[in-house]
């Protein structure tokens, strides 16, 4: 039996054919040690692809592809990784099964590097494009937890309109040992380069405020080396 | 700057439903939500009292039909906060920290946010073992010890969605009797590893880098003791979401938006609807039609 519905099916493919322009391509890296759901999420991933010819799916092994893993600088698996058309890395990551509230995110994900169309406003577009160094934005999730998407498709979006920036969704059972690490227990929890950390869906202008104070951060902290 | 017929700060059921009622009589209406569209309601797991649905509805669900619908008439969905309302000479301007906004008139639904204890211990742990969200955070507490503060409906509710995770459940309540209703008293009486203790006051969340345990007080007895947890979810009631208003329609002592039956504020062109307004119980079904009872009488208004 598939995962997905008949009737959302239907709905997936009206919406993809509506809306989706160029291809995607959805790198989907596994391992067979120690991954609860990698099963499901290359089943998920699988009848997506199946709704339209424009997202095509390939899959890696986490401990053998070591070039692709070092290519798209992946620390753990499972994780998904979306390319645009053109094969470029768009920075956008889930660590672990896009299911419950986030299947919407990994959705809209699907649309936005599709069409090249997000829904940052022009402000947000501005203060974003002038990072110039690495950023990482964590965003731990619960699948059960109906703000957290929010708060992921946020990440992403910076992500997809600015190279230098990496969304990671993280699914907090899946990676409890990160979860751990970094004291969470209350979803969504944000962390931008380990260095500033906030929780909540926060409006789009106060993420975009917290991912400049890490990038001011970066700054200061090469000027001291 | 944008210009609207109308704008609804808020997009929980009564801000949404109102905007379906105003787009749908011709009236440009934007939705401002600072968060994301469902309000409250959306941390809850199910709603089975909402009219139509026999069976028990996701909030989330619910509410992305109303959505749906609202665009559907030409609704805008915008996702700021407003921090300042002022009046201009034919209408309102409404401020965020990027943006500026003009309507004609202006419906309030900003609703509640839940209350807090204010004992010591919550601060330190908020996020780290102190939650309000079930839906949200409960998959962290599996197989632990778990404290309810507050066993009214929102607390036994959301007390019954924990206990598909943790090991145990305490209830912790001020008032002598449980205040649910009947139907969730029965159905959180039936399982095991839940206690209850009445007549009690929390005094203090207690922990190093975690919380293990909580400091109560039997209010009858005076009694005072210890109770081990490792997680604390508050469901005490809730407060509005009115400080930003700065004075600008008149409130009540505890901060509830005063209206009249038309659901006007002390401000001619800003109407209130949905648990906000003094008076108005926290109920998907009421606040809906809060909203619908608003937006029908700015209708008539901005007709004149």
């Amino acid at each position: 039996m598939g995962l997905l519905e008949e009737k959302d099916k239907q709905f997936l493919k009206d919406k993809f054919s509506k809306e989706m322009d160029k291809k995607v391509k959805i790198l989907f890296f596994s391992n067979e040690l120690n991954c609860q759901y990698c099963k499901e999420i290359k089943m998920l991933l699988d009848e997506v692809s199946e709704l339209s010819d424009k997202i095509e799916v390939q899959e890696f092994n986490f401990y053998n592809d070591k070039e692709e893993v070092s290519k798209y600088n992946l620390e753990e698996s499972p994780v998904i990784v979306f390319l645009n058309e053109e094969g470029e890395d768009t920075g956008i990551r889930f660590y672990g099964i896009p299911s419950g509230y986030e299947f919407s995110t990994f959705i809209e994900d699907v649309v936005m590097i599709s069409s090249g169309k997000h829904q940052l406003s022009d402000k947000a577009v501005e203060e974003i494009s002038k990072i110039d160094k690495p950023i990482e934005i964590k965003v731990f999730v619960t699948p059960t937890c109906p703000y957290c998407p929010k708060a992921v498709f946020l990440a992403h979006q910076l992500a997809f309109i600015n190279k230098n920036i990496t969304g990671k969704m993280i699914e907090s059972m899946e990676y409890g040992e990160w979860a751990q690490k970094y004291n969470v227990y209350g979803v969504p929890k944000n962390i931008v380069n380990d260095v500033v950390e906030f929780e909540g869906a926060v409006p789009e202008k106060v993420f975009v405020k917290q991912v400049l104070e890490a990038y001011k951060k970066a700054d200061s902290s090469l000027i001291v080396q | 700057m944008e210009k609207y017929d109308v704008i609804i700060v808020g997009g929980g059921p009564a801000g949404v439903t109102a905007s379906i009622y105003t787009a749908r009589a011709n009236l440009k209406t934007m939705v401002i939500e600072k968060t994301a569209v469902g309000g409250q309601i959306v941390l809850s797991d199910i709603i089975e009292n909402y009219p139509g649905f026999p069976e028990p509805i996701v909030p989330t669900k619910l509410l992305e039909n109303m959505q749906k619908q609202a665009e559907n008439f030409g609704v805008k969905f915008e996702f700021d906060e407003i921090t300042e309302i002022k009046k201009d000479s034919d209408g309102f301007i409404l401020k965020s920290d990027w943006d500026e906004f003009h309507a004609r008139a202006v419906i309030l639904a900003v609703g509640s946010v839940p209350k807090k204890t204010n004992v010591p211990g919550e601060e330190k742990f908020m996020g780290k073992g102190v939650a309000f969200c079930a839906t949200c955070d409960g998959p962290f507490f599996k197989g632990k010890d778990v404290v309810v503060i507050g066993a009214g409906n929102s607390g036994v509710q959301e007390g019954l969605f924990l206990l598909n995770y943790v090991k145990s459940l305490k209830f912790i309540e001020f008032l002598p009797k449980i205040n649910a209703e009947k139907i969730l008293q029965d159905r959180i009486k039936q399982k095991e590893n839940v206690e209850f203790y009445l007549n009690t006051q929390l005094l203090e969340i207690i922990g190093e880098d975690k919380i293990t345990g909580v400091r109560v007080k039997n209010r009858e007895t005076g009694e005072e003791k210890i109770l081990p947890a490792e997680g604390v979810f508050v469901y005490i009631g809730y407060s509005p979401n009115t400080k930003f208003l700065n004075g600008l329609v008149e409130l009540d002592e505890r901060g509830y938006i005063v209206t009249n039956e038309r659901l006007e504020t002390s401000v001619k062109g800003i109407y209130a609807a949905g648990d906000v307004v003094k008076g108005t119980k926290s109920q998907v079904v009421i606040v809906a039609g809060s909203g619908a009872t608003a937006a029908m009488n700015l209708i008539e208004d901005l007709e004149q």
